[in-house]
């Protein structure tokens, strides 16, 4: 535990000082608010600018437009969107979060930044090449991706859907992609799909719950992967600096050449490799708070005349080991500024 | 000797009396409380309510969702009969474990519950509830936690 505190305090400043994305809230109506790294809550206005980190929440009367990139994301009343960003195949890949409730992107052609960019639900993840499509995130954490034109690819538990124009795919949560299926344009509403996976879930919570546990379990064990990297990484760094401490005062010039060419890029790869441990550490701190919250207020409150009844001790029981796996894999891995 | 003591006595008992003032404001906003939760009255319950929130031992961020739990009980008929306040007082650095002993509710309590805030405990017919409070002189209380029925 002290470990992990130890290099997520020396890693976060790097982390979030390193990278600038160009995003910015281009139109706000009714109430939306900016959530920072640090757990601020801010209303959010025009022309405010984002950053790596950021979550903006939409009101029961909310709506805005994001400019990312010259890319417009619209997000809809009631969402939780955020800005992350992981690393794959040794690049930084932005990473725009539906969490909760529904957004909208149009991306008109990929700049070289944008190549890696992906969108993610807690259930799923989507791979874009210029495209508009909308992506929702139901109260269970599935998820339901529509493309109104372009190409996205959904990804979840290792299956892939390529899905082209006037197609959708649904994604439970802790399972694959199901099939595909047929979308006529502005046929998707999202209030009644959403009202649907709450009936779903109301007929069968501990079903719903144990979903959820499995997509944290997924979480986990992408976290336990990269973290092992990360820390073969870092030991690797701390080696390669006690090295570097050892060059004596007349080897100034050598050793500002194996600072330069031996850890400066190691520095930059391990500062990369914690940005997945930080993704999905996020990652599961969004499952827990945005979708187990909301299930548990909804079970608790409907149980509250009946606490002694059967339902609700076995919903109780599958929660509790919920919290628990959280608490042992994923809070190590966050800090007081997440909470 | 006694003449340089009055000064300092006379504002120990100033404090004294701004603490107990304060305690027995959060008490009767505590009851106030109560009887909203009584009536169904969740707008009013909401606007009382602080951003974050703490329901047990979640952290509610989300305006919708705390309004989505004054709204269910409400719809669910739920009262809590015969309240007594049992104990009340300021909250200490250990309270948050009554909620969870969890690291998220350690930090949530040292983040956002003020410094004079007021850990109110409830007997009722339902069980023992905790109530967070704290906040204005005039004017409603603010609720941060509320954790309960437990039995």
């Amino acid at each position: 535990m002290k470990k992990v505190t130890a290099l997520f305090i020396i890693w976060t400043g790097f982390f979030f000082s390193v990278y600038g994305q160009e995003a910015y809230i281009e139109y706000v109506e009714g109430e939306v608010h900016i959530r920072d790294t640090n757990g601020n809550i801010e209303e959010a206005y025009d022309d405010d600018e984002l950053q790596t980190g950021d979550t903006i929440i939409s009101g029961a009367d909310g709506f805005a437009e994001i400019n990312f990139d010259d890319s417009l994301i619209r997000i809809s009343e009631n969402t939780v969107f955020q800005l992350l960003e992981n690393q794959t195949a040794g690049k930084k890949a932005n990473v725009l979060s539906c969490v909760a409730g529904s957004i909208f992107l149009k991306i008109e052609t990929l700049s070289e930044d944008q190549l890696d960019l992906q969108i993610n639900t807690p259930s799923a993840n989507c791979g874009v090449r210029g495209t508009e499509f909308t992506v929702f995130s139901g109260v269970d954490g599935s998820s339901l991706v529509v493309v109104e034109k372009g190409k996205v690819a959904v990804e979840s538990l290792g299956k892939i859907v390529e899905l082209s124009k006037e197609e959708g795919v649904e994604v439970n949560a802790g399972e694959a992609p199901g099939e595909k299926f047929i979308v006529l344009e502005g046929k998707v509403d999202f209030s009644q799909w959403n009202e649907k996976k709450l009936t779903g879930f109301m007929e069968d919570p501990i079903r719903a719950v144990e979903k959820v546990e499995a997509q944290l379990d997924d979480f986990v064990n992408k976290l336990n992967e990269v973290f092992k990297v990360y820390t073969e990484s870092y030991n690797k760094l701390q080696q390669e600096r006690d090295k570097l401490a050892s060059f004596s005062g007349d080897q100034e010039e050598e050793k500002k050449a194996y600072y330069k060419e031996t850890v400066f890029p190691l520095e930059v790869k391990t500062s990369n490799l914690y940005l997945n441990v930080r993704y999905y550490a996020l990652s599961a701190l969004s499952l827990r708070r945005y979708v187990m919250g909301r299930l548990y207020i909804i079970i608790k409150t409907n149980s509250i005349r009946n606490p002694d009844s059967r339902e609700y001790r076995d919903f109780t029981d599958v929660y509790k080991s919920f919290l628990s796996r959280f608490e042992t894999n994923i809070v190590p891995h966050l800090g007081e500024r997440d909470i | 000797m006694i003449k340089r003591l009055i000064p300092f006595l006379l504002f120990l008992f100033i404090l004294g009396g701004c603490a107990t003032l304060n305690i027995r404001e959060q008490e009767e906003s505590i009851h106030d409380i109560i009887t909203l939760i009584n009536k169904g009255e969740n707008n009013t319950l909401m606007s009382i309510s602080a951003i974050p929130f703490l329901f047990d031992s979640e952290i509610i961020l989300l305006k919708n969702d705390i309004s989505l739990i004054w709204e269910n009980l409400a719809k669910a008929g739920f009262s809590i009969h015969d309240p007594a306040v049992k104990e009340i007082g300021y909250i200490d650095e250990e309270i948050y474990a009554l909620f969870s002993p969890s690291m998220e509710v350690k930090t949530f309590f040292k983040k956002y519950i003020p410094e004079k805030a007021v850990l109110a405990t409830i007997s009722s017919k339902e069980g023992a509830f905790y109530f967070i409070t704290g906040g204005k002189r005039t004017g409603p209380a603010t609720l941060f936690a509320m954790k309960g029925p437990v039995k």
